[in-house]
């Protein structure tokens, strides 16, 4: 049986209390792994809502948003806070950025401006998915784009992260599908938002596969870096010498 | 000969502050499939709401079973009605309607947060 994961929860502006109904809402779903996104100040609050998943059932992997604003400042960034988050996303603001965090393995998801006229400007482009299928970072779109534009702007839109998918198709760059929700009412079950997938042109199965197996790989091989003795894929630290 | 039209009836539940009857979530889910495929579309999928219970906040709309991916997604789009914020979350998905309300009787306590009004 397949496994969900929603790998995009803001934050919401109503606090810890807020956050519970969201995540109870995500359980109740049918996800069994949801990422929100904190601020690095937020440790407390990350504890705590760790406590109200285990609560739950469900499984919390922490996730950090960074929006730098040069490729130096995303560098800073990731060597202070890839140790301290299970998933990172880069704001791609700027091109430079979008470049570095492209080729950066340390990077997991890149995330595109929301805005559909900054989003034509900025959108993920050929030479960034070259340099993404030669690292690890993925291509992440949220359902609270799409469902927040509306009209022209909307078709604009899906018309710019259709581009954006055929890219990433090509240069075999995995897609990842989250809701990005700051309430209860921006999630959607995870079939519902695979459906928001085709409207990109992007096969069932494999629209299922980036609210499931994505995600949940790219939490996988992170949660698997993070823990101790770790070397390098497939490589750790069993005993060191003198240990018994 | 022509060929008999099949169906898929989807089960669903509304979350929303306020009540809402199935007048108005029938309104908004037409809105929101002639939002994003036109009237066209709206002739493919061919939904029909079946019933809307306003206690337990779960419906269940009948399409064509080649355009459900589209009538989900229809469905998925719709942020706000009656000026709230709402969603719909499509709970069970069958070829009988039968078959979909024994479904949906099991399922009457799921999504306990939105039956708690959020």
């Amino acid at each position: 049986m397949r496994r969900f994961a929603d790998l995009h929860l803001r934050f919401p502006k109503g606090g810890l209390k807020e956050l519970g109904d969201m995540l109870s809402l995500a359980s109740d779903l049918g996800y069994s792994l949801v990422a929100v996104s904190f601020s690095p100040s937020r440790m407390e609050e990350m504890k705590r809502a760790k406590a109200l998943c285990s609560d739950l059932g469900l499984d919390l992997a922490t996730r950090v948003d960074l929006e730098p604003k040069n490729p130096g400042g995303l560098l800073r960034n990731l060597r202070r806070l890839r140790r301290r988050f299970e998933v990172i996303a880069v704001r791609c603001l700027r091109k430079d950025v979008a470049r570095q965090a492209a080729k950066d393995r340390r990077v997991d998801l890149l995330n595109f401006p929301t805005d559909p006229v900054r989003r034509e400007r900025l959108r993920f482009d050929h030479p960034e998915a070259v340099l993404a299928s030669g690292a690890l970072s993925a291509l992440e779109l949220n359902a609270s784009t799409i469902l927040r534009a509306r009209g022209s702007q909307r078709a604009r839109l899906l018309a710019t992260m259709r581009g954006e998918v055929e890219e990433a198709r090509r240069m075999e760059v995995p897609l990842i599908f989250s809701s990005g929700a700051e309430s209860p009412y921006g999630l959607r079950a995870p079939r519902d938002l695979a459906s928001l997938l085709t409207l990109l042109d992007v096969e069932w199965e494999k629209a299922l596969d980036t609210v499931s197996e994505r995600p949940l790989s790219i939490v996988e091989r992170n949660r698997e870096r993070l823990r101790e003795g770790f070397i390098s894929p497939g490589v750790r630290v069993i005993r060191r010498e003198g240990e018994e | 000969m022509k060929a008999k039209r099949r169906y898929r009836y989807v089960g669903f539940k509304v979350l929303s502050p306020t009540p809402l009857g199935g007048e108005e979530i029938r309104e908004g889910v037409w809105r929101s499939i002639t939002d994003l495929f036109g009237a066209y579309g709206l002739s493919k999928i061919g939904p029909k709401m079946i019933e809307y219970n306003e206690e337990s906040s779960i419906g269940i709309i009948r399409c064509s079973h080649l355009h459900l991916p589209m009538l989900r997604a229809s469905l998925a789009s719709i942020t706000s009605l009656r000026g709230n914020p709402t969603a719909l979350f499509v709970l069970r998905v069958s070829g009988t309607l039968k078959a979909l309300r024994t479904a949906l009787k099991g399922l009457k306590n799921s999504l306990r947060t939105s039956s708690q009004g959020l």
